[in-house]
């Protein structure tokens, strides 16, 4: 191309998939426009109570990515604001902003909020669905950033009428609010664009006879998680809105706007069954007396990664009902009773009232996003979602713009943030020759000797809204820090994690000259990083703080006791108080980083991993243990969405192979691993020696082989993938009736993780048969089909097509016996409740998609990184690091990280690039420096600190006659302090001493 | 007994979706939500639509034609209206007793054979209908104190072309009477047809489309031929349902509206040519919402309007309107004494639901459910309810010195 590429992209939609993307790109050298049509960044998430499967806090998760984005040097985040116009080719765009006016210059305000206290304007507040207000001058929540107000201009008196009102203009201390802002256009010039505009949930009223706003009591699960939420309407006191009573008998009903063809709807919103158990168990959590909660589905989709098992608890140990059975209406009963009738499987009726009922609303688009895409020419699907491009995760019908999130697709968080950093992968591929031509980088102020000085220590008290300050006094924490030692501020944050808390901190530190900061909040996994960036600012070493956790350990855990837990929370600001004073400054260890790469597995997550990566500059060695490249893919034929995988497998191959980037081992294994982040040697089986920065595990899973249903015993029957080839090869075009049966394997006692593909795979199978043979007779038996997202109109088709399908019950599982020269199947028809017997030629197995248990056990110990109870690799964290691990420098991709389609794993692979590319476009490696320095004096040179380091960071130097440490590796776990017996190690930050000091204050 | 999968046809089950046409009854998710709509799943045995719908999907076709709920279900479409994959049970039901060669119980061939030679369900010879109006007519003379009144039949032009149901003719001229008062008062510009003038057609339950067609294609034939500006359709629910039905599948003639009496009186009351008094209508009332006229043709309103205009304390009944509960004798169950349990033990629902307003009028816009409220009220009441029409409780409330048709007293008249 002639034009030369900007290294800029351009990101629309900042919820949580925007919010990744900006990050992933910032830290990779490109500058990032963040646009966003609300007046804050951070999307959905920031309304979820609790996400599933892990429980975490979702605004907590959410939080330090928000500071992150919003105070990212190289991101420039515009809210109120929409793209309108783009102009011009893949690398090298213009677009139009367009920004409407806010009405208060966020550079100006506080967020101290004392506008909206005056405001006499009161409206439905959004954010709490409704079910709360907020004035017409409003912050969307708490830790929006920017943390700064802005004026609903519908609803303002003053633009009503001028002379009106003005009360916010009085009180704003800061001079921040201006009636007279006009909309602004600006132009910018990006190399892509990544379009994230999330979703819209499904209008619940549409459907009358679910009673929504007419049966008081029957909320929208959105509602539901506002109620559930501790920043709720309610203050997480679960209550229904209509008469503020304790509900003690809760329904969900599923599907409310999904799997309906008649309203245009026929898709399966992906996220509903999971999000409905979720709120079952922490309602149940919430609940103060025994809560009643009963689920009506009609198939249980939990197919993600934990889900299953997650479902089984709700039911087992919960106690969580789950009824099977779509609700035909909900009607109103006595007292603010919903009342509900329904049929149970065998078709008997039962009546029930609930004190409340939850519709688990469906996804749908979102209408401004529908005519930006439309505007841009990007293809549609008969829902108007803006389906990805087949095989390729994240692409659209044009170049150089990406689509990723709920908008091509309802689905979950984990598979939003793993696309978000796949569209950043794909940007960074298209724009890699312009990558560090438009960032700039942070400088901060000197770091500030503190040697000698006098302990001068600040104490901050966060109320964490009423997450700590509903149950801690906190004023009386401030009270009694106060007089402790050294301190010579101490003062409370209603949330110190805001932006405006971050400033005044820095603040603090100047005015106060402090030079020690104690946070009481919240978990020092989630924000230390985030405050210890608040010090550097302030110029300040950011070892000089300590984080302790008011929240998880005392509000939270002693909710019932209030005094005592704020009694804890006095003890814990005492303990960090005397550990801060002897905290000593460290200084993080600078090392050369290799920007090569190892993606260990050849198969399409692989391949596509290393392609990208490849495109971005980066010499990628690929390693697969078969003779061939390909994997798993090699057995697939038939795409789910008709492509055609062996031709698509094919040119993936040759583009790899003819890629001068990559070099490929075949036949080869790891066999030996050196090193950390920046500095990996790797030995693989053949005896090369490799040296790269970043490790990518991309090794795939298996088919399960079964020993059930007669497999092995009986030729006519197969596993899916037999199955498939025996459809190719012809085979199957005079069958008569095949049955294909589904979860073996999956789902049980051994295996209790759904193999997620193999319905749509049956399903896609068993329409292939039909296509090639119509009058063959196709029997599914199932337990639940799980067809999500848009696959379920394949199974819609399958309907229609014939193919029928009858549920099992793991109590009265199908049998399978020789009978003649064929087979004869047995299962109990799920409707009649009479036994069907299937005299059949082919029986296929759904078999269960399992680890390489050896294979992974080995790689997990190689780079330290987890193994999950079901053997598959472990990421850092559910939720939002789906492709990372907690070991820096090594990521994952593909059915290695669990199971999944081809779609979704291609999507991982650029994913995995995406994440990889932040760490490999560092010049250097930092590391920390919190290692363990060891007392040579003290030092016997036992050598137990070398046999209990996970980390291989401590050697006994034979000559020194004493352990020495590598601090790149070292990761500062104290595993050989503590088993030194001399007592020569200690750890930097959390030395001997300091915990001595911590355990005298108590 | 095991079923042998090898019973499974799927061309029966293609053949009755191809006569369905519209309807993709395969596409069932098996989900339940019809057993739960259904009212009488649990009443009595061998009423659940999702089994009776699984048999058709799996192709069992001696099952499904040897199925009783072919004829117990009373054809409400409650259990299908919200069903999410489009399926309609009702459509179902009359395909399956219609076209598949079935023998139908009861006397519900005999009617509609009897329909079809003598042009009404009751068989009423053209000298007793003409007889019929005349006595009406010289009835209304008096009662109306107007000697020059005349019942208007086969005048072209008219604003609407009236459809009765036979019974009017044969067992209710009071009540034929009544309307004829009413249309009076308002000044209506209206005739009746001397040819067809009986609406009805049990060929809407029967699933006979041949027959069908024969016997309601007259009745909108003879709007077109008298010119009348459209088709009024008495208090009877399967005759409003079987003209529109008619009209919307099998018409390719003139377009004219087809409407029901109740939205008539509705809209007589609006404009003031009718004044009404609801004192005159003191007692507890409610009205019930025949499945053909509400769900099936979407009229929610118009009776529930004058209702509420002509009685002093009117309660509606829950659920009601597209939700309503069938009076228990949809489907021409009425004309099938052999399952006169079933229906009877399908009222108790609809009893409840009266027992739960205190109605002591129960106002009734359909002839078919008005026998079974007939029923209900002889079986769980005792006697004790008012069943109506709606039409004689508009005629009590009539202000008739201040409706548009009034045309003084019979004293003044004569002075």
């Amino acid at each position: 191309m002639s034009t030369k590429k900007v290294g800029s992209v351009l990101v629309v939609g900042a919820g949580i998939a925007g919010i990744q993307a900006s990050l992933d790109l910032a830290e990779s050298g490109y500058y990032v426009h963040l646009v966003e049509s609300s007046p804050a960044i951070g999307g959905v998430m920031p309304a979820l109570d609790k996400t599933f499967p892990t429980n975490d806090c979702s605004m907590c998760i959410l939080s330090p990515k928000l500071v992150d984005c919003g105070r990212h040097l190289n991101i420039n985040v515009m809210t109120n604001s929409e793209l309108v116009d783009l102009k011009g080719e893949p690398g090298n765009y213009k677009a139009t902003i367009k920004t409407r006016a806010r009405y208060v210059d966020p550079t100006k305000c506080t967020g101290c909020g004392s506008c909206a206290e005056e405001c006499p304007v009161k409206v439905d507040d959004e954010f709490n669905q409704g079910l709360s207000k907020r004035k017409a001058i409003y912050k969307q929540y708490a830790q929006a950033f920017p943390n700064a107000y802005a004026i609903d201009k519908e609803k303002c008196l003053k633009f009503k009428n001028p002379k009106a009102c003005g009360k916010c203009l009085k009180v704003c201390q800061a001079g921040a609010i201006n009636h007279e802002m006009e909309d602004e256009i600006n132009e910018i010039e990006v190399g892509a664009v990544i379009l994230m505009p999330g979703f819209d949930a499904y209008d619940a009223s549409k459907l009358e006879y679910y009673g929504y706003g007419r049966v008081p009591n029957v909320v929208t699960s959105l509602e539901f998680e506002r109620i559930l939420s501790a920043s709720g309407p309610f203050g997480g006191h679960l209550i229904r809105p209509s008469d503020q009573k304790e509900p003690k008998k809760i329904a969900w009903i599923q599907c409310v706007g999904s799997r309906n063809c008649k309203n245009d709807h026929g898709y399966c919103s992906s996220v509903c069954c999971m999000y409905a158990i979720k709120e079952a168990v922490i309602a149940k959590e919430h609940s103060e007396e025994e809560l009643d909660t009963a689920i009506f589905f009609m198939d249980m989709r939990t197919y993600g990664k934990e889900f299953e098992k997650y479902y089984n608890r709700a039911q087992d140990e919960h106690g969580v009902r789950f009824i099977r059975n779509r609700v035909y209406e909900v009607r109103e009963g006595e007292g603010g009773a919903v009342k509900i009738r329904y049929a149970q499987e065998d078709g008997s009726i039962c009546y029930e009232e609930f004190d409340m009922v939850v519709l688990s609303v469906g996804l749908e688009p979102r209408g401004e996003a529908v005519e930006l895409a439309k505007k841009l020419g990007l293809e549609l699907n008969k829902y108007n979602f803006c389906e990805a491009a087949p095989l390729s995760g994240v692409n659209t019908n044009k170049s150089g713009i990406y689509v990723a999130g709920a908008f091509s697709g309802p689905r979950d968080i984990p598979e939003t943030v793993m696309q978000a950093s796949a569209a950043a992968g794909e940007a960074q591929a298209l724009l890699a020759e312009a990558k560090g031509t438009l960032t700039k980088a942070k400088e901060y102020p000197a770091e500030k000797d503190v040697t000698g000085e006098i302990i001068r220590t600040g104490v901050f008290v966060c109320h964490c809204g009423i997450n700590i300050g509903g149950v801690v006094d906190v004023k009386s924490v401030v009270e009694y820090a106060r007089d402790l030692p050294g301190v010579v501020l101490a003062t409370d944050k209603m949330y110190a994690c805001s932006q405006d808390s971050a400033a005044q901190i820095k603040e603090a530190i100047k005015e106060y000259n402090l030079n020690r900061v104690v946070v009481a909040s919240c978990s020092p996994r989630t924000h230390e990083p985030m405050f210890q960036e608040t010090l550097k600012e302030a110029g300040l070493n950011p070892h000089l703080f300590e984080l302790t956790n008011i929240r998880d350990q005392c509000s939270w855990v002693h909710m019932n006791e209030p005094e005592k837990a704020t009694e804890k929370a006095k003890d814990l600001v005492k303990m960090a108080v005397n550990k801060v004073a002897l905290a000593q400054p460290v200084n993080p260890v600078k090392l050369e980083m290799n920007h090569d790469v190892l993606v260990i597995g050849g198969g399409a997550a692989g391949m596509t991993n290393a392609l990208n990566l490849a495109a971005q500059g980066y010499q990628v060695y690929l390693v697969e243990k078969e003779e061939e490249l390909g994997g798993l893919a090699r057995r697939l034929h038939y795409g789910l969405k008709g492509e055609e995988v062996q031709a698509w497998l094919k040119e993936l191959i040759e583009q790899v192979k003819a890629n001068e980037k990559i070099k490929v081992y075949t036949g080869q294994e790891v066999a030996e691993v050196h090193g950390f982040v920046g500095n990996f040697t790797t030995r693989l089986s053949g005896g090369e020696e490799i040296q790269h920065g970043v490790t990518i595990i991309a090794t795939g899973a298996e088919e399960y082989k079964p020993n059930e249903y007669l497999y092995g015993e009986n030729h006519r029957v197969k596993t899916l993938l037999e199955l498939e080839n025996e459809i190719v090869q012809g085979n199957l075009d005079k069958v008569n009736n095949v049955v294909l049966i589904q979860c073996v394997g999956s789902r049980d006692k051994e295996r209790p993780y759904c193999s997620r593909i193999c319905c749509t795979k049956s399903i896609k199978l068993a329409l292939k048969i039909k296509e090639r043979r119509p009058e063959a007779q196709v029997y599914i038996l199932y337990r639940d089909i799980r067809t999500y997202g848009f696959y379920e109109d394949l199974y819609t088709e399958a309907r229609q097509k014939g193919v029928i399908f009858i549920r099992y019950s793991t109590d009265n599982k199908p049998v399978v016996e020789n009978a003649g020269s064929g087979l004869k199947v047995t299962v109990t028809d799920h409707v009649l409740g009479e036994k069907v017997e299937i005299y059949t030629d082919t029986v296929g197995l759904a078999s269960a998609i399992v680890p390489p248990v050896e294979n992974n056990e080995k790689l997990s110990k190689f780079f330290k990184v987890p193994l999950n109870e079901d053997k598959f690799f472990l990421e850092a964290h559910l939720k939002l690091r789906p492709v990372d691990f907690s070991t820096e420098g090594v990521f994952m991709c593909g059915l290695a990280h669990g199971p999944k389609n081809l779609e979704e794993n291609i999507a991982q692979a650029k994913a995995a690039a995406g994440r990889a590319s932040t760490v490999l476009a560092k010049e250097h490696i930092t590391v920390e420096g919190k290692s363990a320095v060891v007392d040579k004096k003290k030092c016997a040179a036992c050598g137990t600190c070398e046999a209990v380091c996970p980390a291989k960071a401590i050697k006994v130097d034979p000559e020194e006659k004493a352990a020495v440490v590598n601090e790149a590796l070292c990761k500062g776990c104290g595993a050989c302090a503590s088993s030194c017996r001399c007592g020569a190690i200690n750890v930097k930050g959390c030395t001997d001493e300091q915990i001595m000091a911590m355990l005298s204050a108590l | 007994m095991a079923i042998n999968a090898a019973k499974f046809d799927p061309t029966f089950t293609d053949e009755v979706a191809s006569k369905l046409k519209d309807v993709d009854l395969k596409k069932c998710l098996t989900c339940g939500m019809c057993t739960a709509g259904c009212v009488y799943s649990d009443v009595h045995p061998n009423n659940d639509p999702r089994k009776f719908l699984r048999k058709v999907v799996l192709g069992l076709r001696d099952e499904v034609l040897n199925d009783p709920f072919v004829w117990y279900c009373t054809m409400c479409e409650r259990c299908t209206v919200e069903c999410p994959m489009g399926v309609n049970i009702a459509a179902l039901t009359r395909t399956i007793r219609g076209q598949f060669g079935l023998p139908l119980p009861g006397f519900m061939q005999k009617v509609v054979d009897e329909t079809i030679t003598s042009g009404n369900q009751m068989n009423v010879s053209q000298e007793d209908y003409e007889e019929t109006l005349e006595w009406i007519e010289e009835e209304l003379q008096e009662e109306l104190g107007d000697p020059n009144y005349r019942i208007p039949i086969d005048v072209e032009n008219a604003d609407f072309l009236f459809g009765m149901n036979a019974r009017e003719i044969k067992y209710y001229p009071h009540e034929l009477q009544e309307i004829l008062k009413v249309f009076y008062y308002a000044g209506a510009n209206f005739t009746l047809s001397s040819r067809k003038w009986d609406a009805t057609n049990l060929a809407l339950f029967t699933g006979n489309n041949h027959d069908f067609w024969t016997i309601t294609k007259p009745m909108l034939e003879e709007t077109v031929r008298l010119k009348a500006k459209s088709l009024v359709v008495t208090e009877c629910g399967h005759a409003f349902r079987s003209v529109r039905w008619g009209y919307k599948t099998f018409w390719d003639g003139p377009e004219f509206p087809i409407r029901s009496v109740v939205e008539v009186y509705a809209d007589w009351i609006k404009e003031g040519k009718i004044v009404v008094d609801k004192t005159k209508n003191p007692e507890p009332a409610t009205v019930h919402d025949p499945c053909n006229l509400v769900r099936k043709e979407g009229v929610y309103e118009a009776h529930r309007f004058v209702m509420e205009s002509i009685c002093e304390d009117f309660r509606d009944m829950n659920p009601n309107k597209k939700y309503n509960y069938c009076c228990g004798a949809g489907g021409g169950a009425l004309a099938m004494p052999e399952y006169k349990e079933q229906r009877i033990k399908k009222g108790k629902r609809k009893a409840e639901q009266i027992e739960a307003v205190g109605a002591e009028v129960v106002a009734i816009p359909c002839h078919n459910c008005m026998d079974q409220f007939t029923d209900i009220n002889k079986e769980y009441f005792g006697m004790k309810k008012n069943m109506t029409h709606i039409s004689p409780l508009v005629a009590n409330a009539l202000v008739i010195e201040k409706c548009a048709g009034y045309k003084g007293k019979k004293e003044d008249a004569e002075e």
